[in-house]
């Protein structure tokens, strides 16, 4: 072989010399990340992510009857396995596949009861769609529809209720339920009026149902982590928590359409007003949310998931001192709740405060901010913690720039803080960027039906629920106290068994 | 092709560091303690996401997703580095690009902030992806890289 041939031929091969020269040179002055001792002292103190246990649908098929199936009725249906023949149609074949693969709860939806006809008549066609059938294949008979709920309840064959009614009627529902023996599923706000928080608790408990209320955060990975982050210690004394809800669109101030064919014959008026004689008004049937006789405003339909998220990490419980401020300053339509709401909530024996400011004309980002002495806590699709320059925990690290200040550290998961650490060169220790997904157990999964199926576990092995009736009346009284503040334009205090 | 020696010299060249990309990609992951394909895979968003999907959904499917991404790196890299088996290297190339290219398309908005370019259906893995199509036709190893010995055994 010719000396030409054999350099040519080995042409390469010095490269890859050169590679492993500079790789191994690389090594040798490169820092590990893992023997950062910042980094060290975060993984000792912050247990792994807790694994979730699947809620096991197993055992007998439990009867439920749905009280309630507007927007937020038919969704919590859809949850738990079951969509009218024609919603399925119109979904697309990724749609269709992910509803297909929603595990099966092995409930049966046995009876419907809602106000509005038509309404209440496609709802009895979605339960009785087992089988998930678009309407060609479709061919079972509709479920019975009760015309009132006090029938619905009465009815031997159901064992647990789901209530999705406007806000005024989730206690009566409950307390009636609740003296039947039946389990409730009750949406958000727990009630309409104080006197009816403590009236539900008492029901609840002393007919020993299980109860869950609807705040589906409970099952978000996010804030379970976020629990773990605050019960180790990495953020210090917290003192002050924001949170917030911005929406900017008609639906989310509430402008629902209002059926042109809804009439005094297909909607049920007497029925829904619980107190008076109001004449029909579609657009108070239709938009509730907007009018106090029926609703709780923002206090009790957007506030109450903030509170319940902090209250689900902190465990704070019931504001000793709540104010409350705000005004209707962008939708001047009929409506008599705010659209722009702040509250202010108290904490003295616990020296921490929590703010709540919203807006229904604004749609910006406001993540969750938990401020401790040591770190604050940054949590929206990410959970970031900033370490506080004045830290006394965290100084050493500080003052060996193991950790700059105010400079995100992302602490989803154990498997975040090793790959974003690893994964950009330029930035000192963690990749700020998100990782998107809230699973269960590595899964996409909806929170609403990890919240529906925890309650259903619950009922079938006498185990707790999360958002159960103590956690429910922390939500319930706190709500009250918001919207009394408001009204009131006073500061409304807890004294540990009333509101002053 | 035209005899010339500054052509081959700069396809040779051009191999080598295509080679040394896929190389660092695939040591870089070996060396790494706990590295994994999860996330990754996981907030992909083209055309094979649901592959994609369905291999996270599997510890044992990813393990092995992961080991395969390794080797495969390591391998394509060490090959067009040192020219052996170039033809079937530069195809392999082409494969894994085109994984990487439909895990996260860039058919998208045109401002995106969290990336570290801005691409409108061309990014850098089609580029690479072209460039071994016309290394696959060169085939510069024969002259320049190990196949020169395949080729010319008794020579």
């Amino acid at each position: 072989m010719k000396r030409r041939d054999l350099l040519k031929g080995l042409a390469g091969v010095p490269f890859l010399g050169a590679y492993g020269y500079l790789l191994l040179d690389k090594i040798k002055h490169t820092p590990d990340i893992n023997d950062n001792p910042f980094i060290h002292f975060l993984e000792k103190k912050l247990p792994l992510p807790a694994e979730q246990t699947p809620y096991s649908s197993d055992g007998k098929k439990l009867r439920i009857g749905i009280i309630g199936t507007g927007s937020r009725g038919s969704y919590l249906m859809k949850a738990l396995g079951f969509l009218p023949p024609e919603s399925i149609d119109q979904m697309n074949e990724k749609q269709q596949l992910l509803f297909s693969e929603q595990p099966d709860l092995n409930v049966e939806i046995v009876a419907i009861c809602d106000l509005y006809q038509p309404r209440a008549e496609k709802a009895a066609l979605a339960a009785a769609n087992i089988d998930r059938h678009g309407t060609l294949k479709f061919n079972r008979p509709a479920v019975r529809i009760y015309a009132s709920y006090m029938q619905l309840i009465a009815d031997n064959t159901v064992d647990a209720v789901v209530i999705a009614t406007s806000d005024q009627w989730h206690a009566p529902i409950t307390i009636e339920a609740a003296k039947a023996g039946k389990h409730v599923y009750c949406e958000k706000a727990l009630t309409h009026n104080l006197e009816d928080v403590f009236k539900v608790r008492d029901a609840v408990l002393s007919n020993r149902i299980t109860f869950q209320l609807g705040h589906q955060n409970r099952q978000t990975e996010n804030y379970i982590r976020s629990k773990q982050i605050v019960d180790a210690g990495l953020l210090g004394k917290v003192n002050l928590v924001e949170t917030s809800t911005n929406r900017n669109s008609e639906n989310g101030a509430w402008l629902y359409n209002i059926p042109e064919s809804a009439n005094e014959q297909n909607v049920d008026w007497k029925q829904f007003l619980r107190n008076g004689n109001r004449h029909f008004n579609k657009e108070h049937f239709f938009r509730w949310r907007l009018f106090w006789e029926y609703s709780t405003g923002l206090a009790g339909d957007l506030l109450t998931h903030e509170f319940d998220c902090i209250n689900q990490i902190l465990g704070m419980g019931i504001p000793e001192k709540v104010s409350a401020s705000g005004g209707i300053y962008h939708w001047k339509d009929n409506r008599e709740v705010p659209d722009v709401f702040q509250v202010m909530m108290e904490y003295p024996s616990k020296n921490m405060s929590l703010m709540y400011s919203a807006s229904q004309a604004n749609s910006a980002n406001r993540p969750r901010l938990i401020m401790g002495t040591d770190a604050s806590l940054e949590i929206g699709g990410k959970i970031n913690l900033n370490v506080d320059p004045g830290s006394r925990l965290y100084q050493k690290y500080l003052k060996n720039n193991l950790v700059q200040p105010n400079n995100a550290v992302c602490l989803n998961n154990a498997e975040s803080l090793k790959l974003d650490g690893i994964s950009s060169a330029t930035e000192k220790y963690f990749a700020s960027r998100g990782l998107l997904y809230t699973t269960h157990n590595g899964k996409m999964m909806d929170t609403t039906h990890l919240h529906l199926a925890e309650w259903l576990h619950a009922i079938r092995t006498g185990s707790s629920t999360s958002c159960n009736i103590d956690r429910a009346f922390e939500e319930g009284i706190t709500a009250q106290m918001a919207t009394l503040a408001y009204r009131e334009e006073k500061v409304k205090k807890w004294d540990g068994d009333r509101v002053i | 092709m035209r005899n010339n020696k500054s052509e081959k010299i700069a396809l040779t060249l051009l191999r080598i560091a295509i080679g040394w990309l896929f190389f660092h990609e695939g040591i870089n992951k070996l060396i790494t303690e706990g590295w994994t394909a999860k996330m990754y895979l996981l907030q992909s968003n083209g055309p094979l996401q649901s592959l994609y999907h369905w291999i996270v959904s599997n510890e044992s499917i990813l393990q092995f997703t992961n080991y395969s991404l390794i080797v495969a790196l390591t391998l394509i890299g060490l090959a067009l580095i040192i020219g052996l088996y170039e033809r079937f290297f530069t195809i392999a190339g082409i494969i894994i690009l085109a994984l990487f290219y439909f895990a996260y398309p860039p058919w998208g908005e045109l401002i995106n902030n969290h990336t570290e370019g801005n691409y409108l259906l061309v990014d850098k893995n089609m580029i690479t992806a072209c460039a071994l199509l016309a290394l696959f036709h060169f085939n510069i190893a024969k002259e320049f890289g190990l196949d020169r010995f395949r080729f010319k055994p008794n020579n």
